[in-house]
């Protein structure tokens, strides 16, 4: 007995020692956020201390089946050891502060800085899910996306989260971060990037739904990419940020409806009049039951657009003063049926 | 208690005319005809509201009611029309309305019909749900193939998902039932020295149930199946195609037949225990069902009454979770009040069966065999305490993150009492390494990697990242196949020859399990690497990234589905030929009750009630033997009639 009991001692040392070795190979995709990092150190953390557990089991049920096997049918019984009395409460004890200290450190002690949320982050995005895309918004710019999403690195960047239809969940791999968009409910998620890059270099710099969402849940995703404080000027000013020019709504305002159907019967009208030189102010009324459309104009190579709603809903946009000439719209959730021709004169 | 138990034809009862096909065939024409009865009466009923009862304008959620509405009330006649056609007219109503009842057939037709004995029905439950679960495993053959390269186009989006979600819910119900309602029910009695469950016709609805489930889901596909996974989250399963419907209604009938199996289970062993066999004597696998009894009779409920509410959402737009005021988190917290504990109902029987095999098959006590029990009932006091750690990415409040992070890693201990018990037992003893055995020791290396990496999922920083990856995917396939499908193929292994009274072929056994076992591990062991590289759980495609890893767990994967061809090869074989060797009483040379009696039972169980005496697991110890057989006392111990 005490020479099998020194045999997996021995066994689970050796173990255990290429175990640690083991669990210090670097195996992690690039982390891109503060808030990766830490989340990374912890799993380390997790894993090293999973080490002597796994081996202890492995070495005892290993060492068992090697010493203990019989190829035929045992002609005796085994010791008969019945497990009473000092050794399962010493068990029970050890696993108990295992799991306690477990519980602590890394659980409670690594939770609050991973989901703290930051009350006044640098940079606030809305990011709205519906079947089966991501949309963007930066409400202190006015900047809008459905193409990518773009952020500044080493700014302290703060998501709001919604969702239109079903429940979508925002993940982004490089970060490490995800949380549920719950229609009827605002989420949030703050974290800082680390490190510029892009998906096409990295694909774990993207935007990707991670909760079942039906039909193509599987390609909901938008490329993400960190950029420097200058870059991300540049490309909040050509997506509708800034809005340099355009007034504050009061600009010559020009309406145009969904009617109910509009998926397919496209906008009220497909033609639109409006004065050069003037700012504009579109407002457009969606009152197509349930259906989300707004309203996107192109020009001068920006996109304005209204928010995505449902209908019964009225949004509006201003567009700075336009050069006479003719300029295309669309509704970007059904940009084949749903388009039509702005004439500035 | 026992009289109509056991199989014996009442007085007033002629030999049956009902035998062959002929009761499956009568449910499936009653099962028709109750469906119509049913279409008929909502037909009716929306003619007398005045809405046209074949409006095809969808609702708001682009669903379509009225068809909905037909398909639900055509559900419950025709659930009521195949039982009372396959045989409870006979077996249950008639005579309790005063008309003369048929008795049932004693050859192999009775695993055709309702029958009460409980060795029946566990067979009917072994049968069935190893069908389900190959037709369910040729789904997820199908999955690989879709996911052997990235942008593959074998199958559409849509395709990809609904075989994804009969995967899903076809394995969840393998998981609920085969070890349980099979082994359980054939088992359970003999090892407590019972003539039979306690409730025999509750037994025999709780199975004729299940075909209707099965039936159900199969059918959903007619009206586009369903894409929203078992897990079936609103507000997409108040938006998708009416197939969810059907899902919907097949699971409330699979939660009630469960429930009836918890009450079944939990009256039998509580009251029929034979004469001794006090609260320790009682074998581990009988104290795992009883506890995952108690979580089935609990707990399933609070997932028939959130399917119950997505169902009212479509047919009658209640709006518990959609529109103005509907709470979609609602649903995911008494969802998971039940899905938590119920990984608790699949994975305890299993725990259970590998203690048993292991404990017999090294020729040692149980060790720590009183932990071990207090473990199981540690086990079923938390798990409902447990939930949340399925939303801790749900957007519910941060402050519920802490403590059910505490709650979830506080369930390690018991379980770590289980490693404990099955350590101490195989630790110095008499390992006979037969196939029963493998899968035992399988079970408990496998167990060992989906318990180790639940820490990481516990955990909320790491489960932010790994949260509905494949990290997540091969985590729950660790527990439920390695843990709990291994611990079902050891108790098929060790309980076949029993049952059959035939033996299994070792080296075909053998085979099976080892390639089970390599093919199992080469198939979810890089599984973890992927959901760490960033592939997400349900998806039809992924990064291309990812392509290598995916081709090899394919391949794997198809190799890990041809382990079990072996295994239907290995039973057809031995079930057909005639010259397959012949099982004795007692090929493993166990102390438990069953291995005292003939392979196969006898109709009656036991020639006499036994009287237990000793401990089922007193190997080594020279003591008395577990039980014997004697008409007068010689019982010296506390009779627990």
């Amino acid at each position: 007995m005490r020479r099998h009991v020194a045999i997996v001692g021995l066994v689970w040392l050796v173990l255990t020692f290429a175990g640690l070795i083991l669990a210090q190979v670097a195996f992690e995709p690039a982390t891109f956020s503060d808030k990766g990092q830490e989340i990374d150190a912890t799993f380390r953390t997790l894993l090293t201390m999973s080490v002597p557990v796994f081996t202890f089991v492995i070495a005892v049920l290993g060492y068992s089946v090697f010493a203990f096997r019989h190829r035929g049918q045992p002609e005796d019984d085994g010791t008969p050891l019945t497990g009473r009395g000092r050794l399962p409460l010493a068990w029970f004890v050890v696993t108990s502060a295992m799991a306690l200290g477990v519980m602590v450190y890394p659980g409670l002690t690594e939770l609050p800085s991973v989901v703290h949320l930051d009350a006044q982050p640098d940079v606030v995005v809305r990011i709205q899910g519906q079947q089966w895309r991501w949309s963007v918004a930066y409400p202190q710019s006015g900047a809008k996306s459905t193409t990518e999403l773009v952020l500044p690195v080493n700014r302290k960047i703060g998501f709001e989260i919604t969702s239109l239809d079903v429940i979508h969940s925002v993940w982004i791999p490089a970060f490490r971060l995800r949380v549920d968009a719950v229609p009827g409910l605002t989420t949030y998620m703050s974290f800082t990037p680390t490190g510029t890059g892009d998906y096409s270099t990295d694909s774990g710099l993207r935007l990707q739904c991670s909760q079942l969402c039906g039909l193509n849940h599987a390609t909901m995703e938008l490329p993400v990419r960190v950029v420097t404080d200058a870059e991300f000027a540049s490309w909040i000013a050509a997506n509708g940020g800034g809005q340099q020019g355009a007034p504050a709504g009061g600009g010559q305002p020009v309406s145009i409806e969904a009617k109910a159907g509009a998926a397919t019967s496209g906008f009220a009208t497909n033609t639109l009049q409006a004065k050069a030189g003037t700012p504009i102010t579109f407002t457009f009324n969606n009152n197509d039951p349930g259906t989300v459309h707004n309203f996107a104009l192109t020009a001068n190579g920006k996109t304005y657009a209204t928010d995505f709603k449902p209908g019964p809903a009225s949004t509006t946009v201003n567009v700075p003063a336009l050069p006479p000439g003719t300029y295309q719209f669309v509704c970007q959730a059904h940009p084949t049926t749903m388009t039509g021709t702005l004439t500035v004169k | 208690m026992t009289t109509a138990a056991a199989g014996v034809l009442p007085a007033t009862s002629r030999p049956s005319r009902i035998t062959g096909f002929f009761p499956i065939l009568r449910g499936l024409l009653f099962a028709v005809i109750g469906g119509l009865i049913g279409a008929g009466i909502a037909i009716a009923i929306r003619s007398a509201m005045g809405a046209d009862p074949f409006d095809r304008t969808p609702s708001a959620n682009g669903t379509m009611p009225s068809t909905e509405q037909i398909v639900t009330v055509a559900f419950v006649f025709g659930t009521l029309g195949w039982l009372l056609g396959v045989g409870f007219w006979e077996s249950t109503v008639s005579g309790w309305l005063g008309y003369r009842t048929k008795g049932v057939p004693t050859d192999w037709r009775r695993y055709l019909t309702v029958s009460e004995d409980h060795k029946v029905i566990g067979i009917q439950y072994l049968a069935t749900f190893i069908v389900v679960l190959l037709i369910a495993g040729l789904g997820a053959m199908t999955m690989r193939a879709q996911l052997s390269q990235p942008g593959n186009t074998l199958l559409s989006p849509d395709t990809y998902n609904r075989i994804m979600s009969f995967h899903g819910i076809a394995m969840v119900s393998v998981a609920v039932a085969s070890v349980m309602g099979s082994f359980g029910n054939y088992f359970v009695p003999i090892m407590i020295g019972a003539r039979d469950m306690a409730f025999p016709r509750l037994n025999s609805l709780s199975y004729w149930m299940v075909p209707v489930v099965i039936a159900s889901l199969f059918l959903s596909q007619l009206l586009g199946g369903w894409d929203s996974g078992w897990t079936a989250y609103p507000p997409l399963s108040v938006k998708n195609a009416s197939g969810q419907v059907m899902f919907n209604l097949a699971i409330i009938v699979f939660g009630l037949s469960s429930i009836f199996g918890g009450i079944n289970f939990i009256v039998t062993i509580v009251k029929m225990r034979a004469p001794g066999m006090g609260w320790g004597r009682v074998p581990i696998f009988v104290w795992s069902v009883l506890a995952a009894a108690f979580l089935a009779t609990f707990f399933t409920q609070f997932f028939a009454a959130s399917l119950t509410m997505v169902l009212l959402d479509r047919i009658v737009g209640t709006g518990f979770f959609v529109g103005q005021g509907g709470a979609p988190l609602l649903y995911e917290h008494t969802f998971w009040f039940y899905s938590h504990p119920a990984v608790y109902i699949f994975v305890l029987p299993g725990f259970g069966m590998a203690l048993e095999v292991l404990a017999h098959l090294s020729r040692k006590p149980l060790f720590a065999y009183r932990w071990a029990v207090a473990a199981l009932i540690g086990i079923v006091g938390m798990s409902g305490i447990v939930w949340a750690h399925h939303m801790f990415v749900s957007g519910m409040p941060n402050a519920l993150l802490g403590p059910f992070m505490v709650t979830t890693e506080l369930i390690s201990i018991p379980t770590g009492l289980i490693f404990l018990s099955a350590l101490g037992t195989v630790w110095m003893g008499r390992l006979w390494l037969t196939t029963p055995m493998l899968f035992a020791l399988g079970f408990v290396f496998n167990f060992l990697i989906g318990g180790v990496t639940g820490i990481f999922l516990a955990d909320v920083p790491t489960d932010i990242s790994l949260h509905d990856t494949y990290f997540v995917v091969a985590h729950f396939h660790y527990t439920i196949i390695g843990g709990e499908i291994f611990a079902l193929f050891a108790a098929f292994y060790f309980w076949f020859p029993k049952m059959t009274g035939r033996m299994l072929s070792e080296r075909l056994g053998k085979l099976n399990f080892w390639m089970m076992f390599i093919f199992f591990n080469l198939t979810f062991l890089p599984m973890f690497w992927a959901g760490l590289h960033g592939m997400n759980r349900r998806i039809a495609t992924y990064q291309n990234d990812l392509a290598n890893v995916n081709l090899f767990i394919s391949i794997s994967a198809w190799f890990l589905g041809l382990s079990f061809l072996v295994f239907v090869i290995n039973v057809l074989r031995t079930l057909l030929s005639k010259n397959a060797p012949r099982a004795e009483a007692n090929p493993w040379k166990a102390r438990t009750l069953e291995w005292l009696i003939s392979s196969p039972p006898p109709v009656e169980n036991f020639p006499s009630t036994p009287i237990v005496v000793g401990s089922p697991y007193g190997y080594g110890t020279g003591g008395r033997p577990h039980a014997v057989f004697a008409l007068t006392g010689a019982a010296d111990e506390e009779v627990t009639a």
